[in-house]
């Protein structure tokens, strides 16, 4: 029976499917709960827990949501029910385990929508994926997935994915697909029906591996080539094509998953010893980019644990700070400093490093402050403060500019500081995630 | 001919899209000269055709206090530059209100509005001899300020820390 407390006219409702994990479902609820609003309704469907687990969600749900509890056929089965109870405007799922990426996101995300004078559009997001060791990798939206041989895979995941309620009176999972039913939704609605794609650029769900999808690979590749040949006009020689490549893919990321789970990988892992964050600023050496540098580093030693700086020797940024200095001693934290010598500055060496260090075996995230981002790099920020990579007219602008193309294909997330270098950039480099804003300056 | 000196101060590094050049076209030589204005530059004193004019002072690469020390004695802050991705200086003088006289750009537009002398980049010359000759007569200029807004940052990194991963 549903309890109390849900809202007649919500902007946004979060369905919740949950079986037998308490630890997921209670994970979810402590993203959603202290944002929950007049403006969100939650539906928990449980598909049968056992009763301890159900009389510990009720005790959640009785407070906050509506929660129904019965047996089902499949995830899409109770993901079908609890939409026959949505009242807003928008839906999201957010399975169990499945959270929220930080505090800001669900009012943010209720923000927009109430901005959002018709439910025309259907928005994706990025998201953060944690593997089976906990390690957290940023990814984007897939924005050209809506060709037609990127059909093998989503542009994001369904719990990135906040569709108008308006949507499931025409389309509704195909509970016949019993691992890939939100492909099949998604593709459905993307390619059929009249709703416009809007891609945002900050993460909407942190999802954790391991779920039905990452564990049948050649189930979920078969509910792939069913749903294309049931509901798209692809020709037959697209469609093996298509299916190929989602096998390929599905294999690889299927060992990848595997090789994860093993002790091997556990003991590279802990003789890794991977750092968080490296800062990358050797190349900083312009006063105004000093200044801004050195007020981040400053900052991050103070904020963040374990972080590699990198700079090089007599450049204006290392003429700023001392590294031995009160800042940089933090007893909890693993801060060091790498200083290169002068010559590591040159382009030459600059790019060689930029184009061939595999940073993320060594680091979890990178930020790079001296404009030319890593090409074998996720979980990357580049703090882009040169416009002449944009405009530059000379030859060695150009030659530089080159580079700056190539590397970027690695598909870091760009910041600028001001709404002129964001606009060009983006003007330059449409497909890229870029962000601005000017931040204090002491 | 003004007696009272007025000092325009331009901290940047010796890079052509700076538009150092500008303060030596004749006109503007002749018009420094008459009207007592004074120019400190953050460039190498050997800087080609500067060091003729004494009117120039060439302070080289200083520190950032040192920086701040003469934003805060000098009548304006004077800021040719092309384009920029920040213009850091323009930032500095605005948290301490102190005039700046710029051209009238993107990068300087959003930063400041109004709030800043602007001159014609198209006519530097000609622009910068008209704006500082009414500018010389006032007993006090207008203050500039920032009209965009700023983030602090503990926000920005939270920024940071999603797209990072972190």
């Amino acid at each position: 029976m549903p309890s109390s407390n849900y809202h007649s006219f919500p902007i946004l409702t979060i369905i919740t499917v949950t079986l037998n994990d308490l630890k997921g479902f209670l994970l979810t609820a402590d993203s959603i709960i202290p944002n929950l609003s007049l403006n969100i309704q939650w539906i928990i469907k449980d598909g049968g827990s056992a009763p301890e687990i159900l009389s510990a969600i009720q005790s959640v749900a009785r407070t906050y949501s509506q929660l129904y509890s019965f047996k089902d056929n499949s995830i899409y089965s109770g993901m079908n029910y609890a939409l026959n109870h949505a009242k807003g405007k928008f839906v999201v799922f957010m399975n169990g385990g499945d959270t929220f990426s930080s505090a800001n996101c669900l009012p943010s995300l209720c923000d927009l929508l109430a901005n959002e004078l018709d439910d025309t559009s259907i928005y994706i997001f990025p998201y953060i994926e944690v593997d089976c060791a906990g390690n957290k990798i940023y990814r984007r939206c897939n924005s050209s997935a809506h060709s037609i041989f990127q059909l093998w895979r989503m542009p994001t995941i369904s719990q990135s994915q906040v569709f108008p309620k308006s949507i499931y009176s025409q389309l509704r999972f195909d509970e016949s697909f019993v691992v890939s039913a939100d492909h099949q939704f998604y593709w459905s609605a993307a390619l059929k029906s009249n709703y416009n794609i809007k891609t945002l650029d900050f993460p909407l769900a942190i999802f954790q591996l391991g779920g039905v999808s990452s564990t049948n690979p050649l189930k979920s590749c078969v509910d792939v080539f069913s749903y294309l040949r049931k509901y798209s006009s692809v020709g037959i020689f697209s469609l093996y094509s298509i299916m190929l490549i989602r096998i390929s893919a599905s294999c690889i990321r299927y060992l990848i998953y595997m090789f994860k789970r093993t002790r091997i990988y556990s003991l590279i892992a802990s003789l890794n010893h991977r750092s968080s964050l490296i800062v990358w600023a050797l190349g900083v050496n312009g006063e105004g980019s000093s200044v801004i540098a050195h007020e981040w580093i400053n900052y991050i030693a103070q904020n963040q644990m374990s972080t590699l700086f990198v700079f090089s020797n007599e450049s204006t940024l290392s003429k700023k700070f001392d590294c031995n200095s009160t800042k940089f001693v933090n007893k909890n934290a693993r801060i060091s400093c790498l200083k290169l010598p002068s010559f590591c500055r040159h382009y030459t060496f600059h790019f060689l490093v930029k184009l061939l260090f595999p940073v993320n075996f060594f680091f979890k995230s990178v930020l790079v402050f001296d404009d030319f981002p890593f090409l074998l790099a996720s979980n990357q920020v580049l703090y882009f403060q040169q416009l002449n990579l944009l405009i530059g007219k000379s030859f060695l602008w150009k030659l530089k500019q080159l580079v700056f193309l190539i590397l970027v294909s690695s598909r870091p997330s760009v910041y600028c500081q001001t709404e002129h270098v964001l606009s060009s950039f983006k003007r330059r480099f449409p497909s890229l995630e870029c962000f601005s804003f000017l931040h204090e300056i002491k | 001919m003004s007696s009272k000196s007025f000092l325009l101060f331009y901290p940047s590094s010796y890079l052509p899209h700076k538009n150092h050049k500008i303060l030596l076209d004749n006109k503007l030589i002749t018009f420094f000269t008459e009207n007592n204005i004074f120019i400190a530059l953050t460039i190498p004193a050997s800087s080609p055709g500067f060091q003729d004019f004494p009117f120039f002072y060439l302070l080289g690469n200083i520190s950032r206090d040192k920086c701040l020390h003469y934003m805060k004695r000098c009548d304006a802050l004077l800021f040719l530059s092309a384009y920029e991705s920040l213009g850091l200086p323009l930032i500095e003088a605005s948290l301490i209100s102190k005039p700046i006289i710029c051209p009238y750009e993107i990068y300087t537009s959003e930063l400041l509005g109004d709030s800043p002398y602007y001159f014609d980049s198209d006519y530097p010359v000609f622009s910068l001899i008209s704006l500082l000759s009414s500018l010389i007569s006032l007993p006090m200029l207008k203050p500039s300020s920032l009209v965009k807004s700023v983030s602090n940052m503990h926000d920005s990194w939270a920024e940071f820390k999603l797209r990072l991963a972190l």
